[in-house]
């Protein structure tokens, strides 16, 4: 499960000070404007673009964080190509009231025509939040005269509190596009100035790193960063933004500059002192443990009994967030070992690990702790030496001949089901000696089930009505079960009813009879109910026509675009297995129903038939999606695949009124 | 315009909902649950509806009004949570003041189910503000989440806010989509004081007297009101009445809203000097009208100017929220809120030689009562005094005033709806229009559907394998141009092929879309048009010798999209609203393969409700088959006894536009 970790060592705050070094000009003496920025009517390397950064300077200098406070000081030149782009010229500057503060912002309009109208308007400070000791804030402006065509420009300043030395960093990417950005890094360099940063780069062009000056500071200069452009089946967003970190680092901790082995060792070993600290009452794992198996079970059998038996604990980290008052009316009281969390029975999520740990070495198997980076916000890089990147867990165990990957603090996962994030991932297993990297199951299909039975009955206006029961199976219940923790059971009803309700067409009816399996959660959640669609069929003199699928496809919406940018990343491959009987009024006969089809590409495939028999039809249908990540050239494969199947979806089985037909 | 307090927060009441995970712990507050929430917890309910999420068990506020203008207002209210869909409604309490009012304090409490108290107050709260892209508001919200927000417990708030409004006039709004046990309203007033209240969508209630100047009005065992889609307005369905407060002293009646007339002479009053114009304004209204004799056309290129060149952008303080920026500011900025734009171009129009009035509206129907006068409306625009040279026969928006004469209505916020042309949030509605003598209502009427057109032609030419290759042309005018046009000037030109590749994917299930071109987008006063080819393989449905061929190949569905409102279980229990009288025409033709012959034709339909007629009709001559359809609306409100009726016609509609024409093959 989640946690987080940090190194840290305060606030980030936003700042000034200055002198010697690099700084944005304060003056209104703006950079001079090429009259081909001015005649510039689209971003030629990203053309129907908005708006883009034509240029950006940002100086950060921590130089006297402990005298005046760190600062920073942005320069921004943005052209407008659209109505839309204009939004640009409305800005926010957020920072915190008792940390920093903005002391200065100038701008300027440039029109078309190359006039010029000065920002005289005001510079209002909004409340975005205060709470007890602490404001949030946001200077906010609005520029003058924003149309399509025109290039806008702002500068301001922070100044922030002294007495802090903080992590820092430049942000590279931007919502937009930017043609050229300059950054410059002006390090701590007072009282104990021997502490220098560790820099890191992420997803920065080939050509561009930081340099160290003469006077200790760091620049870079940077061309043409694409903004980060949203698209659904997106990846983690972190990964894929440009970004450089200036970290000070913990000086007992190895330096980021180490050896990723002297690095991952270090923290290896700190946390498998943590482990062992925390699971040492053999004791009362013994103890527990003789409740929960039997001497003669099989090494799997014992890990399924002691995972169960861990899924008990009260997980204090799943529940809602609780004031120190509710919490101290619970007596809630912090475990410091495995037989605290025994006694008690409630732990947060790594105590729960450890407790699973705990046991399964009680029960003679080798098992310790894996620390990871989840895909759902970033990916594991080991030579970054970056302990930020592992924010959550899960237990390794040896049991028989076999390794499993588990995390029993996932609460709604069963025995060998990860939770997706933490499947295909990689992070560092800890023991005696230190840390190693190692990669986690890639998740399975079939882990990912959806199958759909139905039994209809076409009436002679068109309706079809009837019998649906779907099963939703491993990570697909799992995510639900933990989606709806909160719910009732109206509330789960309505969220079932919402669900099936969207894949058919508008102005169907389905109305929940039974929810199953809630509460187990080794079996898929079942649910069953009836349904009504009107109108489905299509009349053709004395024939009927329908869709082979009733279900109709959600994949297309997030296919639509033709191009893609990013990559197409599925959060866990799936399958979808289709059966459904139809019954047409008497006197219909098949005349036709389209050939069975099957088409497979590897990765994904999907295939349809029909049998007729009668007046009944049963089609099958079978999907499946093995694949995380598409690239940007297979986007057109995928997108096609899913058109050939809607297609195939969507082929039309022609039923004669014979009675009709023969009058 | 200031908008109504119970609307505007809701995104406000979601960001702090977000926030309370936020939330460092903090020490409790020490007192336990007033005696009032006490006895309000301990009340016997009636059974309610499963999925009803929590009950109001009062809700009462208590004005004082002091003599000097400043209203006291105590709010306290308790609720008990019966599901946990509750805690999204009803998990905190947020109370929005400006810089012209103070809350006192503000307490939250849970009563447990098995009887324990938990309390939080002032320190405990957050202070959250308001930060937009489009708007800058001084309004703030403070907020606190109520403890052990679970079912079966009960939760209390208290809060005093002190104010001192601009005007004197209070909206009591006692119902809620939960059930309500028992309003209350209680009001205080200074010696000498009157008061006026109107009711709403409940019967009006007479007040007891406890005290001399205190009233008193309590409610009991009000339903909810469930919210439904596409239904009317809050406050066009849901109980409230509306309060006025008249001063003793002469001097603060202005600050009272009696009539239309008062209103209109008080805002006369605040905006006296704000249209005055500038040597800048004068400029650019020379420069844009230039050459330009007609005086239609004059004021379209100042209507032009402001609908393309004043970004719409909002800085309210204070009395801003009623007081517009004066012209020369607005027009430095080139950027104003509604009231703003009015303002500049009302200051523009009058240099040459137009004159225009502020006219108040909401953009929800159904919230302007004529019997109440009030101010609480939402937006801001221009009553433009025709003048008698302008012949007003291409004008739709213009309406004849017994005092002022033909007023040319005009939104100078909407960027996109061009002069002359009603957008369908004015009409079947009211305006106040306002002149220096004071204020009067008129009413906007529903302008008919032939000015929301949709046109549709095609030319598509079917293969005997069943592909079908073709291009269509769309007319668009009123209505249906001007969300056409949002959705493609929202969209990046790069990516607007993408607009017309969804709009086709939703009724084709393979296609590729070959070309497409736009016309008159960025010309509001012209109709805009739509051209696009595209070929889609295996289009019509072969079955041996047949090939099956559905004749509407493209269009909007608005029957079945509107199918959707009665696709729960439970009956509506709330009238349709539709946004807009129109007609859309679809004219197709489709040329036939050769060697095929048509085994059989659909039936001419024609189907009618009181809101709406639809006709369809396909016949084939000389190889082509001509399809036509049309589908009109001409009511935009369905009272809740129409619904069943609406509900069989628009079956109907969809039934008959997924008909298939069959072919034959006639030679082997």
């Amino acid at each position: 499960m989640n946690r987080t970790r940090t190194t840290v060592y305060g606030v980030v705050v936003l700042i000034v000070a200055f002198a010697a070094f690099s700084r944005v000009s304060r003056a209104d003496d703006w950079l001079p404007i090429p009259p081909e920025d001015i005649a510039l009517k689209d971003n030629p390397k990203q053309p129907g673009a908005d708006a883009m950064i034509l240029y950006r300077q940002v100086v950060v200098n921590a130089s006297k964080a402990s005298v005046s406070g760190d600062s920073q000081e942005e320069y921004v030149r943005i052209k407008v190509f659209t109505q839309e782009g204009t939004k640009e010229g409305h800005v926010e500057i957020a920072f915190k009231k008792q940390l920093a503060n903005v002391t200065y912002v100038i701008g300027r309009t440039i029109r078309p025509d190359g006039s010029i109208v000065k920002f005289d308007g005001q510079v209002l400070e909004t409340t975005v939040e205060r709470i007890t000791g602490s404001k949030f804030l946001a200077k906010t402006f609005t520029l003058p005269d924003v149309q399509p065509g025109c290039i806008i420009e702002y500068k301001y300043s922070m100044q922030g509190q002294p007495n802090r030395v903080l992590d820092w960093g430049w942000g590279v990417s931007q919502p937009i596009y930017t043609r050229e950005a300059h950054f410059t890094y002006i390090p701590y360099a007072g009282y104990g100035s021997d502490l220098r940063p560790i820099i890191r780069r992420h997803m920065l062009p080939v050509d561009a790193a930081p340099q160290t000056q003469a006077n200790g500071s760091y620049v870079m200069v940077v061309h043409d960063i694409p903004g980060v452009v949203e698209e659904p089946l997106m990846p983690p967003a972190r990964p894929l933004e440009a970004r450089v970190e200036f970290v000070y680092q913990d000086p007992d901790a190895p330096s980021a500059t180490d050896s990723s082995d002297k690095y991952w060792n270090h923290y290896g070993k700190k946390w498998d002192d943590e482990l062992e600290r925390f699971i040492d009452k053999k004791k009362a794992l013994d103890q527990a443990l003789s409740k929960v198996v039997s001497p003669g079970d099989a090494p799997e059998v014992k890990l399924r009994k002691i995972y169960a038996r861990v899924q008990q604990i009260r997980n204090l980290d799943v529940e809602d967030y609780k004031m120190a008052k509710e919490n101290k009316d619970e007596n809630l009281k912090p475990n410091s070992s495995v037989e605290d969390v025994l006694n008690r029975g409630y732990a947060h999520n790594t105590q729960i690990n450890y407790l699973f740990i705990g046991l399964a070495r009680a029960a003679g198997f080798d098992a310790t702790e894996i620390y990871i980076a989840p895909r759902s916000t970033d990916l594991f890089i080991p030579t970054a030496n970056n302990v930020d990147q592992l924010t959550d867990e899960l237990a390794w165990v040896h049991a028989g001949t076999q390794d499993y990957y588990l995390d029993p603090a996932a609460h709604y996962f069963p025995f060998g089901l990860l939770p997706w994030y933490e499947t295909a991932t990689s992070g560092i297993r800890v023991d005696k000696r230190g840390g190693a990297v190692v990669k986690t199951p890639n998740p399975l299909s079939s882990d990912a089930t959806l199958i759909r039975k139905a039994d209809l009955e076409v009436k002679e206006n068109g309706d079809i009505s009837g019998t649906v029961q779907v099963d939703f199976t491993g990570q697909r219940g799992a995510l639900i079960r933990e989606e709806n923790r909160k719910e009732d059971e109206t509330g789960r009803t309505k969220f079932f009813e919402d669900a099936i309700k969207g894949w058919l067409p508008a102005a169907s009816v389905f109305e929940i009879s039974k929810i199953a399996n809630w509460d187990n959660n080794d079996q898929p959640v079942h649910v069953e109910g009836t349904l009504t669609i009107p109108s489905f069929t299509t009349t053709a003199q004395q024939r009927m026509l329908m869709p082979l699928e009733v279900f109709q496809m959600t994949q297309m919406q997030e296919f639509a675009p033709e191009k893609r940018v990013n990559v197409v990343y599925f959060p866990f491959p799936y399958e979808e297995i289709d059966d459904v009987k139809l019954r047409f009024p008497a006197g219909y006969k098949v005349e036709g129903v389209p050939p069975a089809r099957n088409v497979n590409l590897g990765a994904v495939s999907c295939e349809i038939s029909a049998t007729a028999q009668g007046n009944s039809v049963e089609i099958k249908r079978h999907l499946t999606e093995k694949n995380l990540i598409y690239t940007k050239d297979e986007y057109p494969v995928v997108r096609r695949f899913f058109g050939t199947v809607k297609t195939n979806d969507n082929a039309q089985m022609v039923f004669e009124n014979a009675q009709s037909a023969h009058n | 315009m200031r908008s109504l307090r119970t609307t505007r927060f809701v995104a406000l009441l979601a960001f702090v909902a977000a926030l309370h995970v936020c939330l460092a712990p903090r020490a409790p507050a020490a007192d336990s649950a007033p005696d009032w929430l006490r006895a309000a917890a301990q009340q016997k309910l009636p059974g309610y509806d499963k999925d009803t999420v929590a009950v109001i068990l009062l809700d009462e506020i208590q004005t004082t009004v002091h003599d000097n203008g400043e209203i006291d207002t105590l709010h306290r209210g308790a609720i008990r949570l019966l599901r946990p869909e509750a805690r999204e409604e009803y998990g905190g309490k947020a109370v929005p003041f400006d810089k012209d009012q103070k809350i006192s304090y503000l307490k939250v409490w849970t009563i447990e189910s098995n009887g324990h108290e938990i309390a939080l107050g002032d320190k405990d709260a957050v202070e959250v503000g308001y930060l937009s892209d489009i708007e800058y508001r001084d309004v703030k919200l403070k907020a606190l989440q109520f403890p052990e927000a679970n079912p079966g417990n009960v939760v209390g708030y208290e809060y005093v806010r002190r104010d001192r409004p601009y005007v004197f006039e209070d909206n009591w709004e006692f119902q809620d989509p939960a059930p309500v046990v028992t309003a209350r309203f209680e009001l205080q007033l200074p010696p000498g004081w009157e008061f006026t209240t109107s009711w709403f969508n409940y019967p009006e209630q007479k007040p007891q007297t406890p005290a001399p100047n205190q009233y008193v009005w309590e409610i009991k065992n009000l339903p909810g009101v469930e919210i439904e889609p596409d239904m009317p307005t809050w406050r066009a369905v849901a109980g409230w009445a509306g309060v006025k407060y008249f001063p003793r002293d002469p001097a603060m009646r202005a600050k009272s809203s009696g009539s239309w007339r008062d209103i209109g002479l008080w805002y006369d009053g605040l905006t006296q000097s704000s249209r005055a114009s500038s040597p800048g304004i004068q400029q650019k209204v020379t420069e844009l009208t230039s050459g330009i004799s007609d005086p239609l056309q004059k004021m379209r290129a100042l209507t032009d100017y402001m609908q393309k060149n004043i970004r719409y952008m909002a800085v309210e303080i204070g009395i801003g929220g009623f007081q517009p920026h004066p012209a020369p500011e607005v027009f430095a900025h080139q950027f104003g809120d509604c009231k703003d734009k009015a303002t500049l171009l009302s200051a523009m129009l009058h240099e040459i030689g137009i004159e225009s009035y502020y006219m108040a509206i909401d953009d929800q129907r159904g919230v302007i009562q004529p019997d109440y006068p009030s101010i609480y409306m939402n937006h801001m625009i221009l009553a433009i005094r025709l003048p008698d040279s302008i012949p007003d026969s291409d004008l739709y928006a213009v309406v004849n005033d017994p005092k002022l004469g033909r007023l040319l209505i005009f939104d100078p916020t909407n960027e996109r709806t061009p002069l002359g042309y009603l957008p369908w949030y004015l009409q079947h509605s009211f305006g106040l229009v306002m002149a220096a003598d004071g204020g009067h209502l008129i009413s906007l009427p529903l302008l008919p559907s032939a000015t929301n057109r949709l046109l549709r032609t095609a030319h598509f030419s079917l293969t005997p394998t069943g592909d079908l290759i073709g291009q269509v042309h769309e007319l668009e005018f009123g209505g249906p141009a001007e969300q056409e046009r949002a959705l493609f000037l929202e969209t990046q030109p790069g990516k607007r092929a993408e607009v017309f590749d969804h709009f086709l994917g939703n009724f084709l299930n393979n296609f590729t879309l070959t070309s497409a071109s736009l016309g008159n987008l960025d010309q509001y006063d012209q109709s805009l048009t739509l051209d696009y080819k595209f070929i889609s393989p295996g289009y019509a449905n072969a079955a041996g010798d047949l090939l099956f061929l559905r004749p509407r190949v493209v269009g909007d569905d608005k029957g079945t999209g509107t199918l959707h409102l009665f696709a729960e279980h439970k009956p509506r229990k709330y009238p349709i609203q539709f946004e807009e009288a129109t007609r859309q025409d679809d004219v197709f033709d489709i040329t036939l393969p050769v060697g095929y012959v048509v085994d059989g034709l659909p039936k001419p339909v024609q189907v009618d409700c009181d809101y709406a007629t639809y006709k369809s009709e396909t016949r084939v001559a000389d190889g082509v088959l001509h399809y036509k359809r049309t589908f009109e609306i001409t009511g935009v409100m369905v009272p809740t006894e129409d619904l069943a009726a609406v509900r069989d016609f628009l079956q109907q509609v969809v039934a008959d536009q997924r008909v298939s024409v069959v072919l034959r093959r006639a030679t082997p």
